[in-house]
């Protein structure tokens, strides 16, 4: 029944899909009012068979529905319920399930925003191609990623095998997936717009705007989701770090980068006319870069602890994303000289200089990323040798690109549209840069090693510094001209301006991130030891002692958690406990961390054995700098985003 | 004329720029020794782990990445070099197991394309500023020109 | 440069479109292939570890001039298991030759109290060695177990075997090492 109804709403949003960008394009070719409005129509129903789909899905999960074999190895009679739910995602046909639905969502949220505009063939041409992009995803769940398909054995199993242990561990998993599917699934819709406008030849109005909007939307998405997968790692996973420059974590930073250059370089294009198949060509890799990213972790390519299990998808995905190049690369050839328009920047001190060299170092972080994830496949197709690229390669190549990065955020804010003068340069940058190397000279003084580590503390508090005089000025400025008062004068401030003010906010959080990761990866400390009751070890100025073992048997997994007392210059600081926890039918054991989360350090607790025969747990522990600030940071960045999508308040001057 | 506000101004940025390259010397000459827990730490995240896929030694819990991390410890302490310690690695398990891409051959596309794209790409963008800001943005028209002449001359 | 966008676009298909070429021929492929030991020809680790409840010690030293198989393993392991009435039946038919031995190491064991009930229950009447810190583990480049090196009276590795093996895959390896099979 519920297998009957999922299988027969998926067909449905493919039928619909197909339908729709048919009557689309057809109508956008034909200047057809009709069947543009009948294409339309066709969203509502490939919007109906999503939620249908994932809603057969659920039920089937929910009520330990065995006979369908995606249940049966996702889900066990004794998973909690949060973890039922969350199966939807865990493995590679419900993932792609919820693609569906969060696609079809954002094509239903698409139309609607241009349902005024749905003559237009550009919008016509865009919905098509979304739609066309759905009845990809759609057809891969009728093909080769069957979500509903059957299971093979003559008996209904009465129990399941159960999520991995890994997805079982952590609430977190309700939110890291999908926030991360609604950043790459989101990006569909400026890609189809950049589709529409070379196949028309023209942008239309309203495409910078929009397509920003949808970009920065996208862009926010993926922001929450890559820091909540980096938070996932850190706090679940154990081994102690936020990012290991795994296949699957780099997947998700590409498109990521190549959306952040999009996002500074479409305020060229706004004002100077410039960079236009540039930005187009952005927004079009973004996309890719979200099929290849899908590609690596499906297809089998690569391994990772991440990847999900292979099947045929990696074929038909591969080909899907042959399509997406070759259709766009040609269509740049042949249209993209047309959308030209010439233009010129007047001074290399100019905030469109900034930015030109922002896109040019984003597209070499990018490029370095997907040189670093690609290479052992090169090297495994030619030689037949296998070969890892790890940690090390992707340090040294992107943290000279990341201060480079650091230092033009934090000059270009500063730097006027059009051209100035070195002179007002030198006025406006003075005191962020005293602050700036004073800030460098105390840290030094504190005992600060390592050049990287040194250059983004001072690069980062020019940066803050700077962002601070601009809205100190700002407040300062209405203050006068209006007599308000710091609240009001401020809120009004940012109101009036949202996205310079918003863009600034989410450039703080990237400094406080910038400054976290630069010093947790050179000051972290890590440390083992193998303690009997009572004995203790210390790592900087703690002072770790094992108090004893104790046993936790659910029917969902049995932990053995090792209680250890932690003291700081004789402060008794509580007591921690990390664990290693046992699932029934996976034979390798889970260990989850215990962590002291401080505003300047982290104390990292991990148990690497349980008790041996000698009474004696293996311990690690590390001492991790300003890992709080990772995730302030990234929240910080949220808010920026969200108060750079406000609308701009009009004043009215009474 | 220099006012007094601008001598500030002047003394300001020398302090600045004296005080920068003070720290960058401190630095520079601070990030040449390497503790031997740092060194050990930067050792383990250059060796694969031999059972898992694709962490490094440093990330991973597995008995043989503790196995390896304690011998790193006591290799450095022997005072092993960093290629001798790589070279016993490499005994047992094979280049697989070093985490950076080869320094040779295709290696080489790894480390030094995307260098050489970046700087090319910095190359072409300082050519197109160059060009942009040499040439005038509004030609004077012959009309324009004569206008000019005609006022200066009736100014005269 | 004429109509720019469309020699970037050329240029990149031709970059992009081996690539995707390569993407498509590694489907599948992901990870080696079938698993080599690097010591094969080389002369094996040495070691010297502590005989599990016998107090004593036995090293490579004293294993000169014989054709030794060591074969790692612990309690746990499924695969272990699987090929545990392989062991005993090559260990049975050689047990009156001197020159020749069958050396057990434990490797990432989980609670030695489980392994001396395996012992006592299966009948693992070969030397069993401890490897508490995992050295020759590491040193022998192990990467799982079961894994049986087979070494010969030289002391160089001669044969090599990654997961459970059979008893003529053990003959064969004592063959290779030298000994009479």
């Amino acid at each position: 029944m519920r297998q009957a109804l999922g299988t027969f709403s998926l067909t449905l949003a493919a039928t619909a899909s197909l339908l729709g960008a048919a009557l689309l394009v057809g109508g956008a070719v034909r200047a057809d009012h009709r069947w543009m409005r009948l294409g339309r129509r066709c969203v509502a129903v490939v919007l109906v068979g999503a939620i249908g789909g994932v809603a057969a899905m659920e039920w089937a999960l929910n009520t330990h529905d065995y006979t369908v074999r995606y249940v049966f190895d996702n889900v066990a009679n004794a998973t909690p319920r949060l973890y039922t739910v969350t199966a939807l995602w865990g493995a590679l046909e419900g993932s792609i399930l919820l693609w569906g639905l969060v696609l079809a969502l954002f094509i239903g949220a698409s139309t609607w925003r241009f349902r005024h505009r749905g003559t237009d063939p550009i919008v016509a041409w865009a919905t098509g191609v979304q739609l066309l992009v759905a009845l990809f995803f759609f057809a891969l769940m009728l093909g080769p990623a069957d979500p509903f398909a059957a299971t093979n054995s003559l008996v209904t199993p009465f129990d399941g095998r159960g999520p991995n242990a890994l997805l079982q561990n952590h609430p977190l998993m309700a939110f890291h997936p999908p926030m991360l599917y609604a950043g790459y699934v989101g990006f569909t819709i400026p890609f189809s717009f950049a589709i529409a406008a070379l196949v028309t030849g023209r942008f239309g109005e309203g495409w910078l705007a929009d397509t920003r909007r949808a970009t920065l939307v996208a862009w926010g998405f993926l922001t929450v989701g890559i820091v909540l997968g980096g938070w996932w790692s850190y706090e679940v996973l154990g081994w102690g770090g936020y990012w290991a420059w795994d296949p699957v974590e780099n997947a998700s930073l590409l498109p990521w980068l190549t959306a952040t250059a999009f996002i500074h370089s479409v305020m060229v294009q706004e004002r100077r006319g410039m960079l236009r198949v540039w930005n187009l060509s952005l927004v079009i890799a973004t996309f890719a870069l979200t099929i290849l990213g899908t590609f690596l972790t499906r297809s089998g390519v690569i391994e990772s602890v991440h990847a999900f299990s292979e099947s045929d998808i990696g074929v038909w995905l591969l080909a899907f994303l042959a399509i997406v190049l070759i259709a766009a690369l040609g269509l740049i050839a042949l249209r993209g000289d047309a959308l030209r328009t010439p233009g010129r920047i007047d001074s290399p001190v100019s905030r469109e200089a900034a930015f030109l060299a922002n896109n040019l170092l984003f597209a070499g972080f990018a490029l370095v990323v997907l040189i670093g994830t690609v290479y052992p496949l090169l090297v495994e197709a030619l030689r037949d040798r296998p070969v890892s690229v790890g940690e090390p390669y992707f340090r040294t190549m992107t943290t000279p690109i990341g201060i480079g990065l650091l230092f033009l955020m934090a000059v270009a804010p500063v730097l006027p549209w059009r051209a100035t003068s070195s002179a007002v340069l030198r006025d406006r940058l003075l005191v962020p840069a005293v602050v700036g190397v004073a800030t460098m000279a105390v840290t030094v003084l504190l005992g600060a090693h390592g050049v990287a580590q040194v250059a983004a503390f001072g690069l980062g508090a020019f940066g803050l510094a700077g962002i601070i005089r601009n809205f100190a000025l700002g407040v300062r400025a209405r203050k006068r001209a209006h007599g308000e008062g710091l609240a009001r004068a401020s809120t009004r401030l940012v109101r009036g301006n949202p996205r310079l003010y918003g863009g600034l906010i989410v450039h703080a959080g990237v400094v406080l991130l910038g400054v976290a990761i630069a010093a947790s990866a050179g000051y972290s400390r890590q440390h083992e030891a193998q303690l009997a009751r009572g004995e203790s070890t210390v790592v900087g100025s703690y002072r770790v002692t094992y108090l004893g073992s104790e046993d936790r048997s659910t029917a969902q997994k049995s932990t053995v958690a090792a209680r250890l007392k932690v003291e700081r210059g004789g402060d008794d600081l509580g007591v921690y406990a990390p664990s290693i926890s046992t699932f029934p039918n996976f034979t390798s054991a889970v260990g989850t961390p215990s962590v002291r989360t401080g505003w300047r350090e982290d104390l990292y607790l991990s148990l690497s054995n349980t008790e041996n025969d000698q009474g004696q747990i293996g311990l690690t522990v590390r001492v991790n700098p300003l890992i709080l600030w990772l995730w302030i940071g990234g929240g910080v960045m949220l808010a920026g985003t969200l108060v750079c999508l406000l609308p701009k308040r009009r004043e009215v001057i009474a | 004329m220099r006012t007094g506000a601008g001598r500030m101004r002047l003394v300001a940025w020398l302090l600045v720029g004296a005080t920068f390259v003070a720290v960058a010397v401190v630095v520079v000459l601070r990030s040449r020794d390497e503790s031997d827990e740092r060194r050990a730490q930067r050792l383990a995240r250059e060796i694969a782990c031999p059972v898992c896929v694709g962490e490094s030694v440093a990330a991973s819990n597995t008995a043989e990445s503790r196995a390896i991390r304690r011998l790193l410890g006591e290799w450095i302490a022997d005072g092993l070099t960093d290629t001798e310690i790589k070279a016993r690695i490499v005994d047992a398990y094979g280049e697989d197991l070093l985490l950076n891409p080869d320094r040779d051959g295709l290696g080489l596309i790894a480390w030094g394309l995307p260098v050489l794209l970046i700087v090319l790409g910095a190359g072409a963008l300082s050519v197109a500023l160059r060009r942009w800001a040499r040439a005038p943005r509004l030609r004077a028209s012959t009309a324009d020109e004569e206008l000019v002449t005609r006022i200066r001359r009736g100014a005269e | 440069m004429k109509r720019p966008a469309r020699t970037a676009a050329t240029v990149v298909a031709a970059v992009v479109v081996p690539l995707l070429i390569l993407l498509a021929s590694q489907i599948g492929a992901g990870g080696g292939g079938t698993r080599t030991s690097r010591l094969l020809g080389k002369p094996a680790p040495s070691f010297d570890l502590e005989v599990l409840d016998g107090g004593e010690h036995l090293s490579s030293a004293d294993l000169a001039g014989t054709t030794y198989l060591v074969n790692f393993w612990n309690e746990w392991c499924l695969p272990c298991a699987e090929e545990h009435p392989a062991l005993v039946e090559f260990h049975r038919r050689h047990a009156g030759d001197p020159s020749v031995r069958l050396i057990g190491i434990l490797r990432d064991e989980r609670s030695l109290a489980e392994v001396r009930r395996y012992v006592e229950r299966e009948g693992v009447a070969w030397t069993v060695l401890l490897d508490p810190g995992g050295d020759a583990a590491v040193a022998f480049g192990t990467t799982g177990q079961p894994e049986t090196f087979a070494i010969g009276a030289d002391g160089v590795v001669r044969a090599y075997q990654y997961g459970p093996s059979t008893v003529d895959r053990l003959e064969e390896m004592l063959r290779a090492a030298g000994g009479t099979g």
